[in-house]
């Protein structure tokens, strides 16, 4: 998931802090009373996922950006980019495969941030941002209410979250001196459907982790391509069984080489959306 | 994301899992530096072709055996690889069956689910045992949840999507997407919640079986998907016509095509003589609404049914699509018309299909299926079509139908020779007619599907007839008096046709007349669908450019196989381009008819071109009216706007004021209620006369009336012309419906002047056989890729406008440019026309603009235009 680690075209890339962040996007979010989390999305690569199955864990790894081992999740979303077809996102966008995790036992987190950081630092959203703001500005609290209360505030409920719509008066309330949120506010309507660039990352709200993510007890849906209820891939069918019968649910979208990433993308959201208003969340 | 010019072969793929079908990849050389995936068209069928391919990097892309690579070319069908025990095989999905079918029982054991997609592709007998196969091995497996997501979601979904994309292959895939597919206890449901696929209707028959062949291994029923289809009562037997007047007839439209052409069925202009009444009326039924309560004679049109009928009918025709027509030809036709057997005068009417000939009547049948003969309806097409010349196409072929339908049911000749002599013909004859009152009547019926009578085969009439049809009013100047024709379909000269219809369209003097020349290319040839229907002949300056005319519409592919081997190729009908090769000028366009991939509209383009506004939606004031409306009305006079009429001001005319006619009527209330109201108020309330209450046309209104958004001009561009006329619209103007708004800065005549939207606009321009060009907000702007060089803004308030996205050499460069256009027409004499001023881009800012788009500065007009369908289907 994300671009953390990647190598894409070279681009303006948002710059991390010398001095004190100044966060002033956490004094805008509402207070909230929550009894349960948003669950959280894993997405990634059709090969990496195999990894993460037959190792049944969602592995930390190293992030250039922040010069630490984190596992890396959005809120609620299962977003990755579909433009820019650069090296490593068509691995994402032709075999895409989605994890969706229940957060209740994991813990504080890393950091959580409003949009996806390794697209941050790789530049994608340089057109909108204000480069007189640092990456650390951004920074929420970290914890998984805050990540909630800032989900409240920026978007008029969960499914326009999900779609990447934000509140149509977002920005009008803000003042010229809350550059840190109207810098937000910018970037983050790159993820509606009212820009010709449109890319879901760019106000899914980011979580990391120290630690690696075990599958069991943890993840509730993953999303793979058909193939993988198969015996040809004697492993994964019987780590799906197993998966299965520690209760993760497996959804599978039609893989045909012949489907275009907006058509996967489309399947999984579905997919997901249709899990989560079963489970209640939406 | 780049297209080759050169299409690469399959080299490669990347394995999904260890079987199954991987993704194939694409390249140039034994071991490519740049790879490519392809796209299918339709999207996600294994039966479709290749219709575009993009850059794909991917760390782990295999290499296949040398003996596999496989060469391919766009517009071919999809190739696969298909892994079986980590070995791929390369191929169509018929050569992969073929190649697998010993293993299939193993294969069926573990990979069912991959198995199953090939079987369906090739209609293997057993597919519908393999479908309940893979339900059953996954249910065994992950139980019973997960067996009917399967089946929900993928088994059903995907596939009655892929039927919904192969019958409406124009749809965009955003759209079919949105469609729903559920079960509902045991009946399968496809239906469409928001509207997102309008013209699902109309293939709601045929989507309906293919459903129900994907609902029967598993039991399930299809819900219908409308009320209303194909039903298949019988037309019975009744008492005969009574004499003296005109017979009824009856019109059955299947199809899609059908029923397009369906739409423009209209009273017919002329009757033939002798048949004692005023003229037919025309009444499209519903079911059970047969009944003819008056008597008086008229022409039944049912769309996709055949109704319950209780009288007879001089002449029944069927106006079917190329496909179903050729369906009910053969013996054993799948699609009945019940009773059509006893009908006495039975004619089938293919739907000419609009970018190509129809196969059923250029593809000789040696079937004649319940038909005496098959209407010509591609005389609608041909540049010496006899009827209204002013007519589209639809319209033509609408007017030949019924015409054909006048002649076999009123002209005893023609029925006699129908229901006797033509019977013993082996192939089924033609039935043509033309009015004209030129030298050579039988001109109008000579067509791409009869060509010339070729003289070896002694005349091809089987009776040919005068009549004289009778005008319900006054003879148009272009009618004469009828000839028609019962004709064999035999041997038929159509290359002699295309060259005279060619030089007709174009039209080239007798004298002026090019010299035929032999053959074309074989490059050219292997890309069209009809390569014997083509005549050559020499054209360019002095004679040195090879051109081949085709009946089809030909694609971008045909276009660079026939100027790779240094020819030109053009549908017959292209008279534009054929006049303007044969007349020397600029022989390096593409061909104005060209057929296009089916375009996606983007969302981000929506909104950015208006048409300027509906005439009806305002009343138009001269300077006294508006000022006196202005002094008797002060709430309406911040209302009143200028009237941009045309792209060329009419210098010396007065100027004009518009009001909309909401605003003037809500003002006239109040005004009708004085006793005596002023004369402004009287002569808005005449004005206001005829127009309708509400806005036709409210979202073009609102953007006409409105303001650019902060730092954007508006500027007006004339519907039709290229290159295009641009124009800054001065502040309280509102443009004609002639005219477009497009809102932004320099960038807005910079982009549309240049070559680039040229190539565009002329390719998607809306054609007519009557009429000039146009162009059309969705089809021309909405599918318009924007470079990202550029940015459409969509502010929360106000019209989308179109900026240069940074501050750059480009953008200061297109605004100098801007700059000294506006400046020399600044400085025009008074009467001289702004668009003397000529908007050609410099080279350099040409060269930029191509660059922003990929392509170099030496790129042809092909090479433009493919690059662009390439960004249109970019998401």
């Amino acid at each position: 998931m994300s671009d953390h680690g990647e190598n894409e075209k070279p681009r303006r890339k948002m710059r991390r802090s010398a001095t004190q962040p100044r966060r002033d996007l956490r004094a805008l979010a509402p207070a909230l009373e929550t009894s349960q989390h948003l669950p959280l999305v894993h997405v990634t690569a059709v090969g990496a996922a195999r990894a993460i199955i037959d190792a049944g864990q969602i592995e930390k790894k190293l992030c250039p950006v922040f010069d630490t081992e984190l596992s890396y999740f959005f809120v609620l979303r299962p977003g990755y980019r579909l433009r820019d077809g650069a090296v490593k996102s068509d691995q994402i966008n032709r075999f895409p495969s989605v994890f969706v995790l229940s957060p209740e036992q994991l813990g504080t987190p890393y950091h959580v941030y409003p949009f996806d950081t390794g697209g941050a630092a790789n530049g994608w959203f340089e057109d909108r941002a204000d480069e007189w703001v640092n990456l650390e500005d951004y920074e929420l609290e970290p914890t998984l209410e805050a990540a909630q209360r800032h989900v409240a505030w920026a978007f008029p409920d969960l499914a326009a979250y999900l779609e990447g719509e934000l509140r149509p008066d977002l920005g009008s309330g803000l003042s010229h001196w809350q550059d840190v949120a109207r810098s937000y506010v910018s970037i983050a309507g790159l993820a509606g459907s009212q820009t010709n660039q449109p890319d879901r990352r760019a106000s899914a709200v980011e979580v990391a982790y120290r630690d690696h993510v075990p599958l069991k007890g943890h993840v509730k849906l993953a999303v793979l391509p058909k193939q993988y209820l198969e015996n040809g891939d004697l492993k994964n069918a019987a780590v799906l069984a197993k998966l299965q019968a520690a209760g993760v649910e497996i959804a599978t979208y039609d893989w045909q080489p012949n489907s275009t990433p907006a058509d996967f993308q489309d399947e999984i959201f579905r997919i997901v959306r249709r899990f989560y208003e079963r489970e209640g969340v939406l | 994301m780049t297209l080759q010019a050169q299409e690469p072969s399959l080299r490669g793929y990347v394995r999904l899992a260890a079987h199954g079908f991987a993704l194939p990849c694409f390249g140039q050389g034994d071991r490519p530096n740049t790879w490519y995936v392809a796209r299918s068209s339709p999207e996600g069928d294994h039966l479709g072709s290749i219709a575009a391919l993009e850059v794909f990097a991917h760390d782990e892309i295999e290499l296949l055996p040398a003996d596999l690579v496989r060469a391919i070319r766009l517009g071919e069908p999809w190739v696969d690889v298909f892994l079986w025990r980590g070995l791929p095989l390369v191929g169509t999905p018929l050569e992969i069956w073929n190649a697998i079918s010993a293993n299939a029982g193993e294969i069926a054991d573990e990979a069912p689910l991959s198995l199953l997609d090939l079987a369906m592709d090739v209609e293997a007998p057993d597919w519908p045992l393999l479908a309940k196969g893979c339900f059953d091995f996954l249910e065994s497996r992950f139980g019973r949840a997960s067996a009917g997501a399967w089946r929900r979601d993928i088994y059903f979904r995907r596939n009655a999507l892929l039927a919904v994309r192969r019958r409406l292959p124009e749809t965009s895939p955003e759209a079919v997407r949105r469609l729903d597919v559920q079960e509902v206890g045991d009946r399968l449901e496809l239906s469409d919640p928001e509207q997102a696929v309008p013209r699902l209707a109309e293939v709601a028959a045929l989507l309906e079986s293919d459903l129900q062949r994907l609902a029967s291994p598993f039991g399930f029923d299809v819900e219908p998907i409308r009320a209303t289809s194909l039903s298949s009562t019988p037309l019975t037997a009744a008492p005969p016509p009574a004499p003296a007047r005109l017979s009824d007839i009856l019109v059955v439209a299947v199809g899609t095509r059908a029923r397009e052409i369906a739409r423009h069925f209209r009273n017919p202009d002329w009757t033939i003589a002798g048949g004692g009444s005023q003229g037919y009326r025309i009444r499209e039924v519903t079911d059970g609404d047969i009944e003819n309560s008056d008597g008086e004679p008229e022409i039944v049109i049912a769309v996709d049914r055949v109704p319950s009928l209780r009288r007879e009918f001089g002449a029944v025709v069927v106006l079917a699509d190329d496909d179903i027509a050729a369906d009910l030809l053969r013996p054993a036709a799948s699609l009945r018309i019940a009773g059509l057997e006893r009908a006495r005068i039975r004619l089938l009417a293919p739907a000419l299909p609009v970018d190509g000939p129809s196969e059923v009547l250029t593809r000789p049948s040696v079937v004649k299926g319940p038909f005496h003969a098959m209407v010509d309806t591609s005389i609608a097409r041909s540049p010496f079509w006899s009827g209204n010349p002013w007519r589209a196409l639809d319209r033509r072929i609408a007017d030949t139908v019924l015409g054909a339908a006048q002649i076999a049911a009123s002209l005893e000749a023609v029925a006699d020779a129908l229901t006797s002599v033509a019977l013993q013909e082996r192939e089924p004859p033609f039935l043509t007619f033309a009015l004209d009152a030129g030298e050579q009547p039988e001109s109008g019926m000579i067509s791409e599907a009869t060509g010339l009578p070729s003289g070896d085969d002694g005349d091809p009439a089987i009776i040919r007839t005068g009549f004289h049809p009778r005008w319900r009013g006054e003879r148009p100047k272009w009618a004469g008096e009828g000839v028609a024709e019962l004709r064999r379909s035999g041997d038929r000269d159509v290359a002699g046709f295309l060259y005279a219809a060619a030089l007709r369209a174009a039209k080239i003097a007798v004298e002026a007349e090019p010299p035929r020349i032999e053959g074309a290319p074989e490059g050219l040839k292997s890309r069209l669908r009809f390569p014997d229907l083509a005549a050559s002949f020499s054209a360019g300056a002095e004679a040195k450019v090879p051109l081949t005319v085709i009946a089809e519409v030909p694609d971008l592919e045909a276009v660079r196989a026939a100027n790779s081997a240094g020819w030109k190729v053009a549908r017959y009908t292209d008279a534009e381009f054929i006049g303007e090769l044969l007349s020397g000028a600029n022989e390096h366009r593409l061909p104005s008819e060209l057929r296009l991939p089916p375009l996606d509209r983007r969302n981000s383009n929506r909104g950015l071109a208006t048409r300027g506004v509906d005439p009806r939606d305002v009343i138009e004031l001269d300077v006294k009216l508006a000022e006196g409306v202005r002094r008797g009305a002060a709430p309406l006079a911040p209302e009143i706007r200028r009237f941009r009429a045309a792209f060329q001001q009419d210098q010396g005319a007065e100027e004009r004021f518009l009001l909309p006619t909401a605003k003037a009527g809500q003002w006239s209330k109040v005004v009708s209620q004085d006793k005596k109201p002023a004369k402004p108020g009287r002569e808005v309330q005449a004005l206001l006369q005829g127009k309708p209450r509400s806005p036709k046309r409210p979202a073009d209104l609102a953007v006409a009336w409105s303001s650019p958004a902060q730092g954007s001009m508006r500027f007006i561009l004339a519907d039709g012309p290229i290159p295009l006329l641009i124009d800054q619209l001065e502040p309280d103007c509102v443009p004609a419906q002639s005219l477009f708004i497009v809102d932004g800065d320099a960038a807005v005549p910079a982009l549309f002047s240049s070559r680039i939207f040229q190539v565009w606009a002329r390719a998607t321009t809306t054609r007519s056989t009557s009429w000039m060009s146009r162009f059309s907000v969705t089809r021309t702007f909405e599918t318009f890729p924007v470079a990202d060089a550029f940015d459409i803004v969509h502010p929360r308030a106000g019209t989308p406008n179109l900026h240069f996205r940074e501050v750059g050499p480009i953008s200061m460069a297109a605004e100098d440019w801007w700059a000294s256009i506006s400046s020399r027409r600044g400085h025009l004499r008074p009467g001289t026309e702004a668009s003397s001023v000529s908007l050609q881009l410099d080279g350099r800012l040409e060269a930029d603009f191509l660059e922003v788009y990929g392509l170099k500065a030496s790129a042809d007009d092909a090479a433009i235009l493919e690059r662009l369908i390439e960004l249109n289907h970019v998401v």
